[in-house]
């Protein structure tokens, strides 16, 4: 006799987690969701930090959860997720004094719905800024905008938001490789992001910042291929084109939204309390059987939020899967994606000395500092960050959402965060990890005094910086501390994520599904992994398909 | 129409949602508006050293676990569909010293009596009767007292003079603190600990007219538990039991304020514009500054209670914590002669004698620095939940001025870090294990960042105002509104600054819920707590 019996029972209250039981719940299952930690969210969290009164994200920070179907079926706004989209967007000063900052060009207009729509003015303010150093790079940005609006912007979220076609059946990229309006360069899948910075730009600042932005967003690093889906986020970032949006109360507020959405609908979620594994009778997942001995029964089905090598390894177990499916399942990549991240407390803003002649450049709420040098940073900055953790000169990207937020920090004061990569968690020992928690302070707020001279101890309340051990410690499915879980290099993407065999959401074991960051389209905040499963789910089981419904894209 | 509900409370924290469960559970729409990002206000539990260990933020000590009518009512999803544990550490309470000897305070008197003849048989007998005493004054009155509305004070007077429990109570309400415990007991260190754990939230040794709350405290100092998976679990718990009642959350929001229209509340207003409207009732948990001048507008009050309210007074004496993540277990030197003292769940030290606990007070009260001591908790040390296997976390918990002399409450961001470790080094005295090396990592929250987190503790006040005699009782937060109903229609308050006060004691929020009830004609889901009918049934309550 089972302890408890659902129809079915989500493993894992991470982001995806999430998502997928309010679309489980939503079409009549009655869901559980059992989560480890004390908090649902996974990388969706946060935490008081610095000091109390002010509001820091230790995992995932930039986010664009409107644009994810779930902002809208599930009222999200009125559940209490509310973005603030600034103008300003990505911007990046130079150590020769250049700067540069982009502006918003798909403006929300429709908070309710997170409907965006072209604004040409600030698509132009962006061309603008580029041309101040390159007219070259300026009439190429243009053309690439010029792509997105007509084709690229739709397929990128068909793509996102549809689980991967098979082999042979053109994806939504794919589709536009022989596009006479649009087309995506076919060798683009092969490039690595060094190179796409390279064959798009011609001023050492765009190329630096492509990569840099790449790295950002994706965690892969110059010298590794990245694939369309990354080259087009990338460039939709350092170019602007959609908003560097800011959720009030942090990305824990996406968290709270989709668990208020869940619980009202009748969903039930425990927390402090671990899945030991599957249960699993004549290759059918009939349950789980958590660490406290109890066990749960599934009338229908089991979904996975754990990464690959818990879910094959541990939930399933090796026995019950084909040798190479298990072999594949040890073998993930982690290595990329590991950061120093945190916030300052400060007393007051940082005064950048490229003010003099980019006035608004401390508004830009994705500002990166660090050298001109393309070179560097696809070489020896990667280099730098395996051998010593913390390179000569760091290439960071800072925060200051407190102008935006005001859950961020007291009144009259500030918080911003700061991102500088580093190595994987096993290349040090905890010891040093814990010693570079400190040094990280020191050295970030010394190079940012290079840019902004009020960057000074006076200045700074408190500050906390994450290490990759704090991230593999907060987060059992990132074992390496990198929030990508699994790399998010182009071998472990689109139809290939995690590996060929377990691409398309169905495990071997029946009734048991993957929705984690570990499936297409691989981790980040918005991403479609649990709804493209949802989806698939909703074709086993014969449940309402809700992404047919009103006419809607995917 | 999502916009509309029978009844908005105003924060998610013990005490709101108290109000929220009750009423949504009889069937009312019910929405709950929080400001920080989390529900449960000082009920916090967060990952703020390293991730893995989880510091209680704030509440950590639950005083009144063994009365609070909730945790009855709402039993069956509390520790039946869901998974409310307390853990009862004993001893309950240890004072280890600097010569190695040490002080035990048990659930079981025979025990602490033993631990006190140490130091004098005469004061261990005292506590076998006072323990006795003190727990039948309790039972009797100001444990049910707690969960049943404050009488005025005539009549309040009256039933105390009608029973023995009660003129006792009366007679220990006119003493000062520090008078009731030097006239109990005769060694300086027995006189030392007790006079802590009497002020150990706030009372003032030297203020006559309320310490009817010593022997409360006193009970209470041995009845002191842990809420197993943090404090927050409790609260989150809380949350799930709203939800399932069709409850609702809305966090972080700015509330602009309480749309009163022809002296009635109907609703309140967002910075963001958002209305919420509520067709039978407004609960604020706030404070009565913030409740009444800054939502409703001292515009919409009459004048007399708009001076009676600027008499609120805030409270003199906050709180300065670190919180530690230790990479093994505090080894106490004082152990060597008691090993019980490890298992104990809160430890006071830092004083060798109660001139010097004296001295610390003083100095709070005239906004200094002391270089006092403390009480301080290793909670995982009790369940093993809050941190990683084989590691564990520390609390330290300082009573400190919100205000300092002379350069204000933002120097507390120059000196946090000094003070915290001033403490860590007292505290290594005890526990010489305690290296830097052990310390993983540390967190400091100082009274200026109490009132930072939290929009309900200003300046550091965790009770929402002072335990003043004209503020305690019926007078809390004032005569016009110490019954949950206040001088606006539909408008109640039911925070810390209602009666019976601070902690987690979850009474404003019950007494509140009754009060609504009853003023709605709600048929009650729930009964009369048995503590309550048996006070009443010997006529003390």
């Amino acid at each position: 006799m089972p302890d408890k019996t659902y129809d079915a029972i989500v493993v894992g209250g991470g982001h995806q987690g999430t998502i997928i039981a309010c679309y489980l719940q939503h079409a009549g299952l009655q869901t559980v969701v059992y989560e480890r930690q004390h908090e649902l969210g996974g990388g969706a969290c946060g935490e008081a930090l610095p000091l109390p009164g002010f509001l820091q994200n230790p995992c995932a920070h930039w986010t664009r959860f409107y644009g994810h179907p779930a902002y809208q079926d599930f009222k999200l706004r009125e559940k209490g997720l509310s973005y603030v989209y600034p103008e300003h967007s990505e911007g990046m000063i130079y150590d020769d004094g250049v700067s540069f900052m982009g502006y918003t060009a798909w403006n929300v207009v429709d908070v309710d719905t997170g409907r965006a729509e072209f604004n040409e003015k600030n698509a132009q303010k962006t061309i603008d800024q580029i041309e101040t150093f390159s007219k070259k790079d300026a009439d190429s940005a243009y053309k690439l905008l010029e792509n997105y609006k007509n084709k690229w912007r739709s397929a990128f979220h068909e793509w996102r938001y549809n689980p991967p076609t098979p082999w042979g059946t053109p994806d939504a990229f794919e589709r536009l490789f022989d596009d006479p309006d649009s087309p995506i360069p076919r060798e683009y899948q092969f490039y690595t992001s060094q190179q796409v910075a390279f064959d798009l730009f011609e001023s050492d600042y765009l190329r630096t910042l492509f990569m840099r932005s790449c790295m950002t967003s994706s965690g892969v690093f110059p010298n590794d291929a990245i694939g369309v889906y990354k080259i087009l986020h990338t460039l939709g970032l350092i170019l602007s084109w959609e908003p560097a949006s800011i959720a009030v109360g942090g990305t824990h507020a996406i968290t709270h939204a989709l668990q208020r959405a869940f619980s009202s609908m009748g969903g039930e979620f425990v927390v402090e309390t671990p899945v030991q594994q599957a249960i699993i009778e004549n290759g059918k997942a009939i349950g789980v059987r958590l660490q406290d001995g109890r066990e749960i029964a599934a009338r229908k089905l089991v979904v996975s939020d754990l990464n690959t090598t818990q879910t094959v390894l541990q939930l399933i177990g090796s026995d019950h899967v084909p040798e190479k499916i298990a072999h594949r399942a040890k073998n993930m990549l982690r290595d990329r994606a590991q950061l120093f991240w945190g916030n300052f407390a400060l007393h007051e803003l940082p005064e950048y000395t490229a003010a003099k002649t980019n006035p608004e450049i401390g508004m830009c709420p994705r500002l990166n500092w660090g050298p001109k040098d393309p070179d560097y940073f696809a070489t020896r900055h990667q280099a730098e960050l395996f051998i010593k953790g913390i390179p000569d000169k760091l290439v960071a990207i800072v925060a200051p959402d407190s102008i935006w937020d005001w859950t961020r920090s007291p009144e009259g004061k500030h918080s911003i965060l700061v991102e500088q990569f580093t190595a994987p968690y096993r290349f040090f020992s905890d010891s040093d990890w814990l010693r570079m928690k400190k040094d990280i302070e020191k050295v970030v707020l010394e190079q940012w005094s290079w840019y902004a001279p009020n960057m000074t101890k006076d200045n700074v309340i408190a500050a906390h910086i994450t290490t990759p051990m704090d991230v593999k410690m907060r987060n059992l499915n990132m074992p390496q501390g990198g929030w990508t879980g699994e790399d998010m290099i182009a071998s472990q993407m689109g139809r290939m994520r995690p590996f060929p065999e377990l691409a398309f959401y169905r495990l071997p074991i029946q009734n048991l599904y993957l929705a984690s960051a570990s499936a297409h389209s691989g981790p980040g905040i918005g991403r479609g992994s649990a709804y493209n499963c949802f989806k698939v789910i909703a074709e086993d089981f014969g449940l309402p398909k809700i992404w047919e419904k009103n006419g809607r894209a995917y | 129409m999502s916009n509309e509900y029978d009844g908005i409370i105003i924060g998610a924290g013990p005490n709101g949602l108290t109000v929220a469960a009750y009423l949504a559970k009889a069937g009312l729409k019910i929405l709950v508006l929080e400001r920080n990002f989390e529900a449960g206000g000082g009920l916090a539990t967060e990952q703020v050293t390293l991730p893995g260990f989880l510091h209680n933020t704030h509440a950590v000590y639950m005083p009144m676990v063994d009365y609070a009518p909730p945790l009855k009512d709402f039993d069956d999803y509390l520790t039946k569909d869901y998974d409310l544990k307390f853990a009862f550490p004993q001893p309950v309470m240890a004072m280890p010293f600097a010569d190695g000897t040490s002080i035990c305070l048990y659930e079981d008197t025979e025990k602490t009596c033993k631990s006190i003849a140490q130091f004098s048989q005469k004061d261990a007998d005292t506590y076998r009767h006072v323990a006795e005493r003190y727990r039948e004054l309790t039972e009797d009155f100001l444990g049910p007292a707690t969960y049943e509305m404050a009488k005025p004070a005539f009549e309040q007077m009256v039933t105390l003079q009608g029973t023995d429990v009660g003129r006792e109570i009366t007679e220990l309400t006119e003493k000062t603190p520090l008078d009731i415990i030097n006239n109990l007991f005769e060694h300086d260190r027995v006189r030392l600990l007790f006079l802590y754990l009497s002020c150990m939230w706030g009372l003032h040794y030297d203020l006559e007219g309320v310490s009817y709350l010593v022997p409360l405290l006193i009970n209470r100092a041995v009845n002191y538990r842990l809420v197993v998976g943090g404090s927050h679990h409790l609260a989150h718990l809380f949350t799930k039991v709203l939800y399932r009642n069709g409850g609702m959350i809305i966090s972080p929001v700015r509330l602009k304020r309480i749309i009163v229209d022809n002296g009635s509340a109907s609703g309140v207003e967002l910075e963001d514009g958002t209305i919420y409207k509520a067709s039978k009732f407004v609960a604020s948990s706030l404070d009565p500054y913030q409740t009444f001048f800054q939502y409703v507008g001292s515009d919409k009050l009459e004048d007399r209670f708009v001076t009676r309210l600027n008499d609120w007074t805030w409270e003199s004496s906050s709180l300065f914590h670190v919180h530690m993540a230790l990479d093994e277990a505090p080894q106490f030197n004082a152990a060597k002669g008691n090993p019980d003292l490890e298992k104990a769940f809160i430890y006071v030290l830092g004083y060798e004698n109660q001139d010097n606990l004296i001295k610390h007070y003083d100095a709070i009260h005239s906004g200094q620095l002391f270089p006092g001591g403390f009480n301080c908790c290793f909670p995982s040390m009790h369940d093993p939940k809050q941190a990683p296997a084989g590691k564990h976390t520390a609390l330290i918990s300082l009573h400190a001025p919100h205000d300092l002399e002379p350069e204000g409450a933002e120097h507390w961001y120059r000196i946090r870090d000094k003070e915290a470790s001033r403490t860590i080094e007292v505290l290594r005295q005890y526990i010489p294990n305690l290296t830097q090396d052990k310390i993983l990592w540390s967190y400091v929250t100082t009274p200026l960042d109490i009132g930072n987190k939290f929009a309900d503790m200003v300046k550091g006040s965790y009770k929402q105002g002072a335990y003043l005699p004209l503020q305690m009782g019926y007078l809390r937060p004032n005569e016009e509104c110490s019954q949950y109903a206040t001088p606006i229609e539909k408008l109640y308050i039911c925070g810390a600054s209602t009666f019976p006060g601070g902690l987690i004691t979850f009474g404003p929020g019950y007494n509140a819920a009754n009060k609504i009830a009853e003023d709605l004609s709600i048929e009650r889901w729930w009964t009369e707590p048995e503590s309550v009918q048996k006070a009443k049934a010997k006529g003390t309550l």
